[in-house]
């Protein structure tokens, strides 16, 4: 056993992951290095074999791998996984730490708090976004099926 | 070895107020404390929403070096403040210096000084003697000594529906200014109270430990959001302030770094076994009366292991807890409510027929945390789970609900053979039909939430222990049992201070009545040594 589950795992992979989550799920296209190499420290921290199944670990990263080299909708992919296997499962993981590390930067505090008052605008970006979510989910549904007999 | 008069064992609101009691009448004290203590200077002296829109720094505090904030991957439930990285000596090392076996209770310990006490809620409430039941003790055996901690530490409050669940109101200062959507609830109530009552529900404002006027050295609470953040401050009161004065002001001696193991009874004194935790050495110490003030998990540790007792099962409590999220539809779009100590807002209390206890719920607004607690939470894809962060957040608040407790056969605590606890915590409180019935009435003043969305973390979430000790004579049969006094019943030398002595646990923060009945149980130590 490892110390560090994540030391298996490809720093650059990890810096790969971290990007595409950051385009695919937060859309910023262009994270600071600041941000990735938290990101990668964190994932260190955080996925720990006293904490995490060292197999289910690996299957999963690589699957996430997969994913992001296939060029599949990540976001779309999170969502089904977190509604199928609740927020445990390690792309929902992962998804909240990076959640956490941009919330925490001065750059991104609008994203995160209002300072406006705009009822209408809030209520129409939330239907809007809402009718994405179901677009979302009917899609990731059908990723992880045809990412099924990868992972099997 | 140095004969004293009185050892305590820890120093959270139970040991810091027995001291200062004992103290007061004159006893020579020794705390014996792991004390892991909080950062020596305040650091975040700016308001929440203006620090996180300035300061660059902020992934220090927000995350952290070790990423402490990011602890809820893992445990889902766990205490926003808990996590917080300038909290995190709260519960440092408690892992290590307590592991306890059994997954069904999350139990949270505090070997910091000042223990869970640094992070605690502030609610200062008083048990009436309804509360009061099966205790050996009634109301007016703590009316004085909660009078005087009311003098001492500072509360604020009102004398509204709730007082008679609150008790005595006098020398409170006035309540805070209510944040918008606590103003926006209570003026719901006050308008359709007589529906509210009509199901069993009271709301009322909070008696909490917030400074709303200046009090002695300390400023008043200036509306800044930092309670989750910051724990040096000074409009809320913690256990600190007053030891940091008996220790300055020589009125008992203090050694930290020192792990209480076990205790032995002599003829006319009490021996103290302690690992001295910076170089792995073993000390004693030696007292007329030892006083436990270490939790009710760690006390009765300390008990089991004194009379080397692996078989023993002992009574735990814990207000187990359920969480219900709302949404004022109303709010959403607004900016958001800059202006909060963060705490709760309101209090909740239902007495009806669902329930045979009453039942206590504390209205918290969503204003002084990361939207990255509740982003997965949201029903949506990440990118609407941000958008719903940043437009409703300023209209979602949460209501957490805290059940009553009673001792069950199911639920105990042992000392395994490896000299470590094991929790076992298997009947657990029936939560849903009082929250159901809250949430149709919240629907009416405009806030929504749904059935399936109530949570109910794990037992131990709750982080109000008690009952391992029990004072009360319908538990003569306990083995570990206390008197009336707080002398255990097995020693006599030995008092419990801390919540292990409630035979019982209402659904009210205890902290205020465990501080009160510690100068009790310390004031009845120095009444035995007076008869020596």
């Amino acid at each position: 056993m490892t110390e560090k589950v994540v030391s298996e795992i490809n720093v650059n992979d990890l810096m790969q992951e971290c990007r595409i989550l950051a385009k695919m799920l937060f859309g910023i296209s262009a994270i600071s290095q600041e941000i990735v190499d938290q990101y990668v420290k964190a994932n260190h921290f955080i996925f720990t074999p006293s904490i995490v199944d060292f197999s289910t670990f690996l299957t999963w990263q690589n699957l996430i791998i997969i994913a992001i080299s296939q060029g599949e909708d990540i976001e779309a992919l999170e969502f089904a996984m977190r509604l199928k296997m609740g927020k445990k499962n390690i792309l929902t993981q992962k998804s909240l730490v990076l959640s956490y590390l941009i919330e925490s930067r001065v750059e991104f505090f609008d994203r995160y708090v209002n300072e406006q008052r705009d009822r209408l605008k809030a209520h129409l970006l939330l239907v809007y976004f809402t009718l994405r979510s179901f677009y979302k989910v009917v899609l990731g549904f059908w990723i992880l099926k045809k990412l099924k007999s990868v992972r099997l | 070895m140095t004969m004293l008069d009185l050892i305590i064992v820890g120093s959270g609101p139970a040991g810091t107020w027995a001291a200062y009691e004992g103290s007061r009448l004159g006893l020579k004290i020794l705390m014996l404390d792991v004390g892991h203590k909080p950062p020596s200077e305040r650091l975040l002296r700016d308001k929440f929403f203006s620090l996180r829109k300035h300061d660059r720094q902020q992934s220090a505090w927000l995350i952290g070096d070790s990423f402490q904030s990011l602890n809820n991957i893992h445990q889902p439930y766990l205490s926003p403040k808990l996590k917080a990285p300038r909290f995190s000596f709260v519960t440092e090392d408690s892992d290590k210096l307590a592991p306890i076996h059994g997954e069904e209770f999350s139990a949270v310990q505090s070997f910091a000084y000042g223990g869970l006490a640094n992070a605690w809620g502030a609610g200062t409430y008083r048990y009436t003697d309804e509360d009061l039941a099966s205790f050996s003790i009634c109301e007016a055996d703590l009316a004085p000594y909660y009078d005087r901690l009311v003098k001492n530490i500072g509360i604020s409050g009102a004398n509204d529906d709730l007082k008679d669940f609150f008790g005595n109101l006098s020398g409170t200062q006035p309540s805070h200014t209510l944040d918008r959507l606590g103003q926006k609830l209570f003026s719901g109530y006050s308008k359709r109270k007589s529906k509210f009552r009509k199901q069993g529900f009271t709301i009322g404002r909070p008696r909490i430990a917030v400074l709303s006027q200046n009090f002695e050295e300390r400023l008043s609470c200036n509306y800044d959001n930092l309670s989750f953040w910051e724990p040096n401050l000074d409009y809320i009161y913690r256990p600190t302030i007053t030891l940091d004065k008996l220790i300055a002001e020589k009125k008992i001696d203090y050694l930290g770094e020192r792990l209480v193991d076990s205790f032995q009874d002599f003829d006319s004194y009490v021996s103290v076994s302690v690992k001295v935790l910076e170089n792995e050495t073993k000390e004693s110490f030696k007292a007329a009366r030892l006083i436990l003030a270490a939790g009710s998990i760690n006390s009765a540790k300390i008990v089991l292991k004194s009379f080397q007792d692996y078989t023993t099962e002992v009574p735990i409590l814990d207000n187990q807890t359920a969480l219900v999220p709302f949404v004022a539809p109303a709010h959403i779009g607004e900016p958001v409510d800059m202006t909060s100590h963060g705490l709760g807002q309101l209090i909740v209390v239902y007495k009806g027929s669902l329930t045979n206890n009453p039942i206590q719920g504390s209205f918290y607004s969503f204003t002084s945390m990361l939207g990255s607690e509740v982003i997965c939470d949201f029903p949506l894809s990440m990118q609407a789970a941000k958008l719903a962060c940043k437009m409703l957040l300023p209209a979602f608040s949460v209501m957490t609900f805290f059940y009553p407790d009673a001792p069950h056969p199911l639920n105990f605590l042992r000392l395994s053979t490896d000299g470590n606890l094991e929790i076992q915590y298997k009947n657990k409180v029936k939560t849903g039909d009082v929250e159901r019935q809250f949430i149709s009435l919240m629907r009416r003043e405009g806030f929504f939430s749904h059935s399936s969305l109530i949570q109910v973390p794990s037992p131990g979430n709750g982080i109000h222990y008690a009952g391992t000790l029990p004072m009360d004579s319908r538990y003569n049969s306990c083995k570990y049992g206390t008197a009336t006094s707080g002398r255990l019943r097995l020693s006599k030398h030995v008092y419990v201070a801390d919540a292990s002595v409630f035979p019982d646990l209402p659904a009210k923060n205890h902290t205020f009545t465990l501080m009160a009945n510690a100068m009790r149980v310390a004031s009845n130590v120095s009444v035995s040594l007076r008869k020596l």
